[in-house]
């Protein structure tokens, strides 16, 4: 057994400076539904510093201006229950509700659902899809980066200086807005996905731009259809249009096959949900 | 070691815990307080399910010291025999539990259902139920257990 130590830092640049100095023996702790389920498997074979964020007061669900600011400890209970993402962010509120079960989601954070970024994570296609941008506070200060450029980047590099995320802020959905979100699970109450889909497109008179079509659970990270966006751009959605787009924005993923369901399912199954999607938008 | 404090069915105790400890083992090993089970340990069972600070929780994935001072409640505190509570009656009486093994982290979930929600409608009962297993009833007459608790709780003003 090893001396583990465990903090709960009450200020942000108390905690990344910890972080900073203690890179090699530091632990995030948010809601523990991860990071808990791994200790459980396997005691850590190292001495470990728990860093714990729940006192950070990262937990809240703020509205500013055409922004939704949702803090990285936000539990994804509080978020789906939040009158202000249900009215300005219904996707990523469905989104929440649909993820894991009733108490897993009472303790689990959003912000520890995009920094575990699993392959099949829920929050990240959602975020994705609404183009929200990462908050990472370190001790050189605030940065703010589009979701996609927080996972380009070497995760080790983040974590140099101390980095956690401390927020995402993401951009309120307009009336113009078409939305839908679509996930496979295997059962109810044990929510990872096989795949999902999240889509999030500007339509006028039934003519669609920009497009975010968002996959997961089909490549090493959920991605952001390129070819979706640029097959629906400046055209109407018909019948043909979304067979085409499903076609094309499958043959992007590279799906792994495991327990939960092979590379070829996983492929039929992201074109089933893309189809659907865009089926009730059109 | 550090030391956690914590109420558990309306008792303090203090216990030096080691930084990775879950509040399962906190529970039942310096405790000795069993009704929460070791399942999965994943958190995918339900098994371990309690309510820290009235919310439902998984006690396997829940890290000890992050919970330090809040207010856990097991079964152990919701009745005792002849006095039970009308969620525990309920699944008594409707026979919801065979090996019993799930029943502790149902009847939790329950509890914590109808405190928010007293008149579930069946599909909201079997969404609250979602996380928590059983492998021998089938489900049916727990969510009979459920129907007839809210109903008993309505009829006497909100239970206990």
């Amino acid at each position: 057994m090893f001396d583990n130590d465990f903090l709960a830092p009450t200020d942000l640049p108390q905690a990344c400076s910890l972080l900073f100095r203690e890179m090699n023996q530091a632990v995030i702790l948010a809601g523990g539904t991860i990071l808990m389920a791994r200790f459980n498997r396997r005691r850590p074979r190292r001495r470990v510093m728990i860093v714990y964020l729940g006192k950070l007061g990262l937990d809240y669900i703020r509205v500013s201006g055409r922004q939704v600011i949702v803090g990285a400890c936000a539990t994804l209970a509080d978020i789906a229950a939040s009158e202000e993402i249900r009215s300005r962010l219904p996707l990523l509120g469905q989104t929440c509700s649909e993820m894991a079960c009733p108490a897993v989601r009472n303790a689990a954070t959003l912000g520890g659902n995009v920094a575990n970024g699993a392959r099949n994570a829920d929050g990240i296609p959602a975020l994705m899809a609404l183009g929200a941008k990462v908050v990472v506070a370190s001790t050189t200060g605030e940065e703010k980066v589009s979701i996609e450029e927080f996972f380009a980047r070497p995760k080790a590099e983040m974590l140099k200086n101390g980095g956690l995320i401390k927020e995402f802020e993401i951009p309120a959905l307009d009336a113009d807005d078409k939305w839908g979100w679509l996930k496979l699970k295997q059962r109810q109450g044990e929510g990872r996905s096989v795949v999902t889909a999240a889509v999030r497109i500007k339509m006028e008179n039934k003519v669609c731009y920009d497009t975010r079509l968002v996959l997961g659970g089909v490549a090493p990270r959920p991605f952001v259809s390129p070819s979706a966006a640029a097959t629906l751009g400046g055209r109407p959605l018909s019948p043909e249009l979304i067979e085409e787009t499903a076609q094309k924005a499958v043959s992007e993923t590279n799906p792994l096959s495991d327990a939960r369901g092979s590379a070829w399912y996983r492929k039929k199954v992201a074109a089933v949900l893309v189809r659907r999607i865009l089926g009730q938008l059109a | 070691m550090p030391l956690l404090t914590i109420q558990v069915n309306r008792r303090e105790y203090k216990v030096e815990v080691e930084a990775t400890t879950s509040l399962l083992t906190v529970l039942r090993e310096h405790l000795h307080i069993t009704s929460p089970k070791v399942g999965c340990e994943t958190g995918d069972c339900g098994a371990c399910s309690v309510l820290v600070d009235s919310r439902l929780r998984r006690a396997c994935l829940t890290n000890a010291l992050s919970v330090q001072g809040a207010e856990v409640t097991t079964v152990e505190d919701l009745g005792e025999p002849g006095d039970l509570h009308p969620v525990q009656k309920q699944f008594y009486e409707n026979f919801a539990s065979q090996c019993g093994y799930c029943t502790p982290g149902m009847i939790m979930a329950t509890k914590a259902l109808l405190d928010r929600n007293p008149r579930p409608t069946d599909k909201e009962i079997k969404e609250a139920l979602s996380g928590n297993l059983c492998r021998c009833t089938g489900y049916v007459n727990i969510i009979k257990a459920v129907r007839a608790a809210a109903e008993q709780m309505a009829s006497c003003g909100g239970g206990k």
